[in-house]
């Protein structure tokens, strides 16, 4: 090995002559006549398939539309070998990207489903990796095709990939197309390149809080902090300042955190000394309401974690919770008891709970504590909050909901019993009212069976077409479906939205202006066949 | 504008609006049933500053100062190498999205084209004596796409024109040659007093146009075609002869100044050097192809230098030389047996281009049809001036092959006739851009006088739809609605009850021979807003017409009580 070495020793690359120059008989460059600035291929694909190939990959679509309990790895699995197969039988020649995203027609609708989207996604990565030639079957699709899941599929592989090119392509024409601007945000997330950070907190800043929105903002939520961790650090939220407050939340529930960030330092809090003293601090920052720039939630969760008799107690007698609630700020209180004390069985708390007055303003927080901790049940919990009058009271409830992890079927099952019973106009005109603030703003709560609710009190499929809601409960009622209307669901209340536009004779003009206009908002389909 | 609509102008013009040359024609009203067309000259840049008249106009685009000049003077200056304010071979993307350095697109060039043709038949035609403007049909290959055939209606709309109508290519051949052959009296090689099969062979500058045709002609004159297949659209023609050679050249002038692979790195640079010389090799094709016409044989063929470039990279006057052999040895590929064994790479830009290759498609599909073979070729198009095209289609196809006598004017001469012809079989069906209505005593007169010429009305005059058209549905894969092969003109309601949602529709269309079609292609893009909500799942119809123009129209009928119909004609999502 030496002695070859040593035989190349005195050579540099100015001993090596250069090729001698070439043009190759199919350079695509050559575009004689002409000068092409901007040319769409109308070709569908770029490789000689067989009909054999698309109808294996057919019927795997088919199967999984017909068989939805069929696991997620099975189907990437079977394409990857479907892919793998291709490969081998064409020489690399014919990309199978294509004719797996081709045929995923068939089963076009089920890709609502995010998971799916990430494993094709995966799928079309790995079989990037396989040649690395297939990129340009993967910006043939970007640049020519236009079916949806398509595009998100191969925007996301794009990230995975890293190709600056493509993903700047990506930006510049899907970042403001509704339909695939989820795979464009994906995608630059993916990449973590951080030439792309501005066009990523471009995309939030104009984020406006529609579902669409907020699954993008899940993401960025996520994945910002992780994957471009300077950025994350620089992160400024009064550039956020003119944003939606959708945004503008999400920006402070990121950033606020990080600058004493409780639940970190305890975590990696080597000795008990340590431990001790961030437990402290966290005391102070909820009983003192010292150093706002951390979070309280973040405080209260290393409490939850070092939770014992003494840490109650002092949370218990500073904040007045046996029934002479201090002079701390409502808000404070009301985390605590369903933040801490809904997690920590601290029977003086729990006694003093259950002897809450109604008409206390904490008797919302204590009775969701009670719930978090299994000693009420989701029905009495949400009935409280559904039959609640009190705008303070509502907005307790409220501000509990944001964690309910498992307990969350539990909940929406509720909502729909309780609003299904007996109820007079007035009890359902404050249902549908507390019902509404609480989709707006968590949209993950909505069931669809109260979309079936909504229809029958508006008197849809009746024989007579009666509605039995107000006028202001109409309007209520058509905002919590303009709510969570989406293309995903759109088909359940779009012949429910036209009769109310267009066939119910009853409804004021301003029902039917509303049901229209979130029709319109609809996006323009596929034909049906 | 055309001018009166309502009185039948005695002229007719055909246009052939080619890749490289434009060529028109002119027809007069036949009087004792003898057509006789002829290639009109066309008013153009001949330099700068100069106008004149000349038979064939270069589809070439100059972008000069104050005005785009199109012909002599514009082809002249493509020898100057790659620049943006010169203009051709914008045919072959017709039909595409495709925007040129200067913001023209093809239908724009075209447009251009199309409007020099115009003023000529303004100023010199209409002067001769006819205040009517006459009649015009455009050619297009047989195998164009309905987006291609609709950007050339446009292009034509936008150069001036009311009324077109657009005729194929290979069909405009077979006139000019079925005419020839009754003026004459001398039967070819063949006898078509009996049905004969015959492929015709469109050979141009950037398209290779195919179909097969049954063919008989009566001792009486009297002809009848029966259209039986027509072959996909291909682009092969004079242009890659030249590219190739172009490149060949370069790449021998490379070896020979030992040029380094740094020195053409860039693409810019590569297209610059290729597209300069180009015109040379042009020249080189045009004199190889006389000799081999006079009959030289390959040894004795004589080689020529045409021209040298003044600086070629680092150095000066470079000759240009081409020997036959090397000619031979620079398009060789189009002559290949490679074709048997296509690559599948379907983005490679040589995949198609061959001479053999589309023959070999079509009378394999001709086959599966359960057809018989063919009996003999017709050779036309600019091209099939070059004889080794010729050899090998005989080599190929085992039977006569036939050749224009005039390949470069045929089609507009065949095009030119085309009314008087057509006229006896129906009455012409324009495609009526202001939506004038045609009069009908003019055609009947014009039937009166000349029945002599040809026979009655026969089925299937024109090639068929050479692929199926398919449209986007939910959750399926594109479904024909629109068979391929199908007698054109056509009309009828797909079969099929769709569903609309409440809000609009979009869809694309496509043209392919199957759902698995590797090489379908989306005509269109469609986006239809509805002018008031409509109940979701309202049952739609999808109604269509392809006119003789080959002219697709399609439209939706909403079954609901407002009954709404909307024109899918017009590609609405933007190119």
């Amino acid at each position: 090995m030496n002695n070859f070495g040593e035989a190349f020793e005195g050579l540099s690359m100015e001993d090596f002559p250069e090729a001698t120059a070439e043009i190759k008989n199919n350079d695509r460059s050559i575009t004689t006549g002409r000068t092409i600035v901007n040319m769409k291929s109308n070709q569908l694909f770029t490789g000689q398939f067989e009909k054999s190939d698309l109808d294996e990959f057919s019927a795997t679509w088919q199967t999984f539309r017909d068989n939805p309990t069929m696991q997620l790895r099975e189907l990437k699995n079977k394409f990857m070998l479907l892919s793998r197969a291709m490969i081998r039988n064409y020489h690399g020649e014919v990309c199978p990207i294509e004719v797996m995203l081709y045929t995923s027609n068939i089963a076009a609708h089920l890709f609502v489903n995010k998971r799916l989207v990430a494993d094709i996604a995966d799928v079309v990565y790995l079989v990037y990796r396989e040649n690395e030639n297939f990129l340009s079957s993967i910006e043939h699709i970007l640049k020519v095709w236009k079916w949806e899941q398509a595009l998100t599929v191969c925007e996301i592989a794009v990230g995975k990939i890293g190709d600056v090119n493509l993903l700047r392509y990506i930006y510049d024409n899907f970042h403001y197309q509704e339909e695939v601007s989820y795979g464009c945000f994906c995608a630059l997330m993916e990449s973590k390149n951080e030439e792309f950070v501005p066009e990523i907190l471009s995309m939030i800043h104009d984020l406006s809080g529609t579902h669409a929105d907020k699954q993008i903002g899940n993401i960025f939520k996520k994945n910002f902090a992780l994957n471009f961790p300077e950025d994350f650090a620089r992160l400024n939220p009064e550039r956020f300042r003119d944003s939606k407050i959708y945004v503008q939340k999400l920006i402070r529930d990121l950033v606020s955190p990080k600058s004493s960030n409780f639940v970190e330092k305890y975590r990696l809090a080597a000795s008990g000394e340590e431990k001790k003293s961030v437990v402290l601090d966290s005391l102070d920052r909820v009983i003192k309401d010292d150093d706002r720039s951390s979070s309280l939630y973040d405080a209260l969760g290393v409490l939850r974690s070092a939770a014992n008799e003494n840490i109650s107690e002092q949370l218990f007698r500073n904040l007045g919770l046996h029934g002479n609630f201090s002079q701390r700020p409502r808000e404070i209180v009301n985390a605590v008891i369903c933040n801490y004390f809904g997690y920590v069985n601290y029977t003086p708390a729990n006694r003093a709970f259950y002897e809450l007055e109604p008409t206390s303003e904490h008797y919302a927080a204590s009775r969701a504590a009670l719930f978090y901790q299994g000693r009420l049940d989701s029905d009495e919990l949400v009935k409280n909050f559904l039959s609640e009058t009190r705008p303070d009271q509502i907005r307790s409830y409220l501000a509990c909901f944001w964690n309910l992890h498992e307990r969350l079927p539990a909940v929406r099952a509720s909502a729909v019993k309780y609003l299904s019973g007996n109820l007079t106009d007035d009890e359902l005109s404050t249902a549908i009212t507390n019902y509404f603030q609480m989709i707006q703003r968590f949209p993950h709560l909505y069931d669809p069976q109260v979309g079936e609710l909504i229809k029958t009190w508006f008197g849809y499929g009746t024989v007579f077409g009666n509605s039995r809601l107000r006028l202001q409960d109409q309007t209520t009622c058509l905002n919590i479906i303009n709510n969570i209307i989406d293309s995903a669901n759109y088909k359940k209340y779009e012949a429910f939205l036209y009769y109310v536009a267009e066939e119910a004779p009853d409804f004021k003009a301003a029902i039917c202006n509303l049901a229209r206009n979130i029709l319109k908002k609809l996006r323009r389909t596929t034909i049906k066949a | 504008m055309n001018g009166d609509t309502n009185v039948q102008s005695n002229i007719h013009v055909g246009i052939d609006l080619g890749t490289t040359n434009t060529v028109m024609a002119t027809c007069k009203k036949p009087k004792y049933g003898i057509l006789k067309s002829m290639v009109h000259p066309i008013n153009q840049y001949v330099t700068a500053t100069r106008v004149d008249r000349n038979f064939y106009l270069p589809s070439v685009l100059f972008f000069d100062t104050d005005e785009v000049k199109v012909g002599m003077y514009a082809h002249d200056r493509k020898s100057f190498g790659a620049d943006k304010r010169i203009l051709y071979n914008t045919k072959i993307d017709m039909g595409r999205k495709v925007e040129y350095a200067n913001g023209f697109t093809p239908v724009d060039a075209a447009a251009e084209i199309l409007k020099v043709c115009y003023d000529t038949i303004r100023r010199t035609i209409m002067m001769r004596g006819d205040d009517v403007f006459p009649d015009v049909t455009i050619t297009v290959p047989a195998s164009f796409r309905q987006n291609q055939i609709s950007d050339t209606v446009r292009a034509a709309n936008l150069a001036g024109f009311q009324k077109v109508s657009i005729l194929e290519e290979p069909v405009a051949a077979l006139y000019s040659y079925i005419n020839d052959q009754i003026l004459s009296g001398d039967s070819d090689a063949i006898d078509f007093t009996e049905t004969k099969r015959m492929m015709v062979y469109d050979i141009g500058g950037g398209t290779c146009d195919i179909c097969v045709v049954d063919l008989q002609i009566d001792r009486n004159g009297v002809y009848d075609i029966h259209f039986v297949i027509t072959g996909r659209y291909t682009e092969f023609g004079g242009n890659d002869f030249d590219e190739q050679v172009a490149i060949g050249v370069l790449n021998k002038l490379f070896q020979r100044y030992q040029i380094p692979d740094s020195a053409i790195e860039s693409p810019e640079i590569r297209n610059d050097l290729v597209t300069q010389i180009m015109p040379y090799c042009e020249a080189y094709k045009k004199w190889y192809s006389t000799q081999l016409s006079m009959g030289y044989d390959e040894d004795s063929i004589t080689n020529v230098t045409f021209g040298k470039l003044a600086k070629f990279l680092e150095h000066e006057n470079v000759e240009l030389d081409v020997t036959y052999r090397e000619y031979q040895e620079y398009t060789q590929m189009f002559f290949s047996d490679d074709f048997r064994h296509p690559k599948r790479d379907l983005t490679d830009k040589l995949r198609d281009k061959h001479v053999i290759k589309p023959v070999h498609e079509l009378l394999k599909k001709l086959r599966a049809m359960g057809e018989h073979g063919i009996d003999c070729v017709f050779l036309t198009g600019g091209m099939s001036e070059y004889l080794p095209i010729k050899t090998a289609l005989e080599k190929f196809c085992k039977c006569p092959v036939l050749k224009a006598e005039n390949p470069m004017d045929a089609v507009a001469l065949g095009a030119a006739m085309s009314k008087f012809i057509t006229a006896k079989i129906h009455k012409e069906k324009m495609v009526d851009i202001s939506d004038e209505e045609n009069t009908a005593d003019e055609t009947d007169e014009i039937f009166e006088e000349a029945p002599e010429v040809s026979a009655a009305p026969q089925k299937d005059e024109r090639p068929r739809l050479a692929e199926a058209i398919f449209i986007d549905v939910e959750n399926q894969l594109p479904m024909k609605i629109i068979d391929a092969n199908v007698a054109i003109p056509c009309q009828g309601e797909v079969d099929h009850d769709f569903h609309v949602g409440s809000n609009g529709v979009r869809f694309h269309l496509f043209a392919g021979q199957s759902q698995w079609d590797p090489e379908m292609r989306i005509l269109y893009d469609y986006a239809q807003t509805f002018n008031s909500l409509v109940e979701p799942n309202t049952v739609a119809r999808i109604s269509y017409e392809i006119d003789e123009d080959r002219f697709l129209k399609m439209k939706l009928h909403l079954q609901d009580a407002r009954r709404q119909v909307f024109d899918l004609t017009v590609d609405t999502v933007e190119k």
